[in-house]
């Protein structure tokens, strides 16, 4: 990332004095060429709820919240990213001209209280690449403390991921031989993992309003309550990604070691000069059974055939797909996790966080108690069965909880969003809707809009408060 | 004249490895027995083949017959020269199968006499494994980290055949592969990691044989192996090269019930044991050289500075030594009381104590006490026993509430013991006169039970058949998993024989809620040479006509296995990116991946 500037505000854990509760400030005047797309036809969410809406970006997480104010609503934006693989057709830039729409103020400004990038994949925050943002007045963005500039373990985390993934992305793939279909498959599954420059500059530098950035949380309070100014009245909490040593472990990409030897291997198919011995020991397979055949000895590869030698070979190459796994893991495992609470509205948004994060929240005792009052799920990393913990769904989540799952169904993930998941929460009474199948809701809450061509645009969901 | 073979055969290796190896001390001579050799080196157990995957290429094969080598005693240790390499695999894995050979009190072979294959150079990565469908042992070799090496030049060739620590460790998982089929199938999170932590095990202790490198630390220690010395640590090259800044595992931890709670990556897990088996053998060491102390400190127990007495030196060694024989020992010897299927750390326990029991009846030098003692500072407390006594761990001996007790029928284990006896009596004669030529045997497939045409195994099949009741099985298959004899010298003097028995059983159903390992059944059977069964160490499959408290164990085994399955889905990142054949196996297939992919053997 070719950071220059400092964020507005550093992370301290304390909100500054003087920070306004609105994100007005700002004198310039938006000037915009081009006409909006249609407003959606409730834009104030009734009195008494947090309204919130889940555009549909196909494999990927776009959330707007709205909750009531005495003098105005507020406005928080969880992530806005789709990844390369859906399967779902409105380009993520028709979701953002209708994210801009949506929270655009009765005086033409499009204003947002908050912004939050759980973290840095591409289905999380491609939407920031689109142009658009520059306008958009911002209160504070929210990252987890893993983007934090200034903080050097959250640097040498995120460099080490976003180097490991350049290397699969940029060296290693395409140096395999692979099928173009499989290439392409292992190319942008990688790329969600890219540095994702663009969108996180906007995240990092951009919007209107001088917005202060904050990395949660912070190593001085850790997980706990945020003070906030943002949102009156609304408890919020920070749940993880958490800062012990065991869950920061998982935030590391793998080692070293698999990769150079992934490097070496895919160069070294080529080049004979890699051998780590002098030519004089070196013999091919002719060679060797005649070393042993000219000193009277019995074939000694006999059962070691010129096949069971190329399926030797074969076996120890191309981990690809593990590394790109275990890279797409370390990266979710930076999500920021946070709860919204106001009144009976208890908000849990987890961003794509994983066992460790999971398991360090499950334990604790704080969040035990909170997360038996969760009456909204948004559910974590599409629906994939190790991002939900069973004991969430079977222990916390109470019956009457409603959830939303963005999803879509990729042919190459059969098991996302997990079949055994959906059926538990149906089990467990907990209503939910797809992001992708708005007629999977099961209940009338959600309230889906389409777009003329009958894909879904987003659903809307009123939780009382 | 002809001369008299030597039953011993000197090769030098590098006593830890090639770093370490710097120091002159740390290359020495291992005696291995001696045995009729071909180039490669190729014996009876183990076959050398430096086939180097990368290249294709082969490596010149050592021909360590070779007078200008055996006049040497071995070529002398070098990264160059791959023959050396070859020597240093086949020295190390020779040494690891004699101590199970010493310790079982049999011969050891694989199954159907099938040689081992080694690999020293099979491919580029940090890494090691044992691969059981191959049957072989698959070395890697990488450059050092480029940014942090630790003690190796950034870029330099590391070889992992030449760490002793990494040969002991696949080695051993090939021997526990051979002794207890089924314990690659993780059917519960102790059984990857009892795979794991005893190949440690098995490393660690082979270092207090080195009596040079042992005097030379316990002199440096003042005797307190404790400290962080490289006795205790596991491939120190391997680790500071792949830029960890340190060896890769160590015998030492911080007791805490909450690791193994926590603690599922097979590596972690396993060293869990690791510092539990090393923990009973330093106290009990502690305990040893007491005495030793007091005589030398004129009573205070409180040693001076500076250097220690060179003949004080040697009788710690001695005693340090004997220790870690006896705990090595019992760790192995524990293989014969172990259930077939499905183990946890607790079992283990039951069976190193019931082992060590069997062989001394009176604990001596303290081992079990401070074997008990570490397992539980570390929350490890074996299922359905009333206490940690000694007596309520051992597993409980068949004929104790039954005078009668039932025999294995005399004729089947006269049968059984007769080929046992002739066998012993053919191997025993003279090592070096192993037929090369013997051998070939297909290895039964996975799941099939063990025919090799032998009758042995169809009269026992036919025993177990008519015993279903006594040994714990259903209506079902029952498969005749190994038969093996063991002559051991107990205590008092007296040839201890006995004869071991595994049956098992399979529910069939690869349930994809379990990821493709089926639930498995099965019974260990200890008999004395009589006939008279000793121990039923059983894991039954649920079925109604076992008692209540078993039926309670076998249903709380099914559940303990799905949860295992849960907390693998939920914690791996991989399978879920995989299709539904993937699905089907995941839990063997990420087994699989974990063994090749993960850094670090």
């Amino acid at each position: 990332m070719g950071r220059k500037k400092k964020p507005t505000a550093a992370n301290d854990s304390v909100p500054a004095m003087a920070l306004p509760t609105s994100p007005a400030g700002s004198t310039s005047t938006p000037s915009r060429g081009e006409r909006l797309p249609d407003e959606s036809p409730v834009r104030v969410a009734p009195r008494g709820t947090v309204r919130i809406r889940m555009y549909n970006t196909g494999f990927g997480d776009c959330f707007l919240l709205r909750f009531p104010g005495t003098d105005r609503e507020r406005k928080v934006l969880i992530d806005c990213g789709k990844h390369t693989h859906s399967t779902c057709k409105p380009p993520i830039q028709k979701i953002v001209s209708q994210v801009l729409a949506d929270i655009r103020d009765s005086d033409g400004t499009p204003r947002i209280d908050l912004v939050v990038a759980t973290h840095r994949h591409l289905d999380h925050v491609s939407g920031f690449a689109v142009e658009g943002w520059d306008d958009v007045e911002v209160g504070e963005v929210w990252m987890p403390w893993t983007e934090d500039p200034d903080d050097p373990v959250a640097r040498r985390i995120c460099e080490r991921q976003s180097l490991r993934a350049l290397q699969l992305h940029r060296e290693m793939i395409p140096r395999l031989n692979l099928s173009p279909a499989r290439r392409d498959y292992l190319l942008g599954y990688a790329g969600n993992n890219l540095t994702n420059s663009t969108a996180m500059r906007v995240l990092h530098e951009g919007f209107q309003g001088a917005p202060r950035r904050r990395f949660l949380p912070t190593a001085a309070s850790g997980p706990g309550q945020v003070q906030t100014q943002l949102l009156p009245g609304v408890e919020v909490y920070v749940l993880g990604p958490s800062r012990n040593e065991g869950v920061i472990r998982d935030m590391d990409p793998p080692q070293g070691e698999s990769f150079l030897r992934y490097q070496s291997a895919s160069a070294g198919s080529t080049e004979v000069s890699h051998a780590p011995f002098s030519e004089c020991w070196t013999l091919d397979r002719d060679q060797y059974i005649a070393w042993f055949v000219g000193r009277n000895l019995p074939d000694p590869l006999s059962d070691f055939t010129e096949q069971s030698a190329a399926h030797l070979r074969k076996q120890l190459e191309n981990p690809e797909m593990e590394l790109a796994a275990t890279l797409e893991k370390s990266v979710n495992g930076t999500s920021l996790v946070l709860l919204f609470k106001l009144g009976r509205a208890v908000l849990l948004f987890p961003g794509d966080a994983q066992w460790g994060t999971w398991n360090e929240i499950l334990r604790d005792e704080r969040w035990r108690h909170l997360l038996q009052s969760v009456s909204f799920y948004k559910v974590g990393h599409h629906g994939s069965h190790n991002a939900t913990p069973r004991r969430f769904v079977d222990e916390f989540l109470p019956p009457t909880a409603c959830a939303m799952i963005p999803t879509d169904n990729v042919a190459q993930w059969p098991t996302i969003p997990k079949p055994a998941l959906l059926e538990r929460l149906r089990q467990q009474q907990v209503h939910f809707v797809r992001s992708d199948r708005a007629d999977s809701g099961d209940d009338p809450r959600f309230r889906r809009q389409a777009l003329p061509d009958g894909e879904t645009l987003c659903v809307d969901l009123d939780a009382p408060i | 004249m002809a001369y008299l073979t030597p039953v011993r055969r000197p090769l030098k290796i590098y006593a830890y490895d090639p770093m370490l190896g710097r120091l002159p001390l740390h290359r020495i001579t291992l005696d291995v027995l001696n045995e009729k050799l071909q180039p490669g080196p190729r014996g009876s157990r183990v076959e050398v083949i430096d086939y180097d995957g990368v290249v294709d290429r082969f490596y010149e094969p050592v021909n360590l017959d070779d007078p200008a080598v055996l006049m040497q005693g071995g070529l002398e240790p070098t990264e160059f020269d791959p023959r050396f390499h070859q020597q240093m695999v086949y020295a190390v894995t020779m040494k690891v199968i004699e101590n199970f050979e010493i310790a079982l009190g049999r011969r050891f072979q694989f199954r159907g006499r099938k040689r081992l294959k080694i690999f020293p150079h099979a491919f580029r990565g940090a890494n090691a494994f044992y691969e059981p469908r191959r049957h072989a042992l698959l070395f890697g070799y990488f450059p050092a980290d480029a940014e942090r090496p630790g003690a190796n030049v950034p870029g330099q060739i590391v070889y992992s055949c030449l760490s002793h620590d990494i040969i002991a460790h696949e080695m051993t998982h090939a021997i526990t592969h051979r002794l207890r089929r089924h314990f690659f199938n993780p059917s519960n999170e102790d059984v990857l990691a009892f795979h794991e932590g005893f190949a440690d095990i098995i490393a660690i202790f082979q270092h207090f044989s080195f009596p040079a490198i042992l005097r030379e630390e316990i002199q440096h220690s003042q005797g307190d192996l404790h400290k962080n010395t490289s006795l205790v640590k596991l491939a120190e090259q391997f680790g500071q090269a792949t830029g960890k800044g340190t060896a890769l595992r160590s015998a030492i931890d911080n007791p805490d019930p909450a690791r193994f709670r926590n603690e599922f990556e097979p590596h972690d897990r396993g060293s869990i044991l690791v510092a539990a088996v090393f923990d009973a053998f330093f106290h009990t060491y502690q305990e040893r050289i007491r005495d030793l102390i007091r005589i030398a400190t004129g009573g205070t127990g409180r040693l001076a500075q500076g250097d220690l007495h060179p003949d004080l030196v040697s009788r710690i060694a001695r005693e340090a030594t004997s220790t870690a024989s006896a705990t090595l020992r019992m760790c192995i010897r524990a293989f014969d009381y172990l259930p077939p299927v499905d183990i946890t750390f607790g079992d283990y326990l039951r069976a190193m104590v019931t082992a060590d029991f069997e062989l001394n009846p009176v604990d001596e030098t303290g081992l079990r006490r401070h074997m008990i003692e570490a397992f539980r500072i570390r929350g490890i407390y074996p299922s359905g026993v009333l206490s940690l006594s000694e007596e309520s761990l051992r597993w409980q001996r068949f004929g104790d509430y039954s005078p009668d007790s039932p025999r294995l029928l005399t004729d089947v284990l006269a049968e059984v013991n007769g080929g046992f006896v002739r066998e012993a009596a053919e191997t025993s004669r003279n090592s070096a006169q192993d037929d090369l030529a013997a051998g070939g045997v297909a290895e039964p497939d996975e799941g099939e039970e063990e025919t090799a045409g032998d009758s042995r195994y169809s009269s026992l099949h036919r025993w177990a058949s008519e015993n279903r009741d006594l040994l714990h099985l259903n209506e079902g298959k029952i498969a005749v998993d190994g038969v093996h004899a063991s002559f051991r010298v107990a205590q008092d003097g007296q040839l201890l024989m006995e004869t071991v028995l595994q049956f098992t059983q399979s529910s069939g159903n690869r349930d994809e809620r379990l990821g493709g390992v089926p639930l498995r059944g099965g019974t260990t059977v200890v008999a004395k040479a009589n006939g008279v069964i000793q121990y039923v160490i059983s894991k039954p499959l649920p079925d109604g006509r076992l008692n209540p408290e078993q039926r309670q164990a076998a249903q709380d085994r099914v559940a303990r296995q799905e949860a295992y399955v849960a907390l693998l889905d939920e914690t791996d990142p991989y399978h879920i990116w995989q299709d539904e054949t993937f699905q089907k196996e995941r839990v063997l297939r990420r087994a699989t991946l974990a063994a090749i992919h993960r850094g670090g053997m």
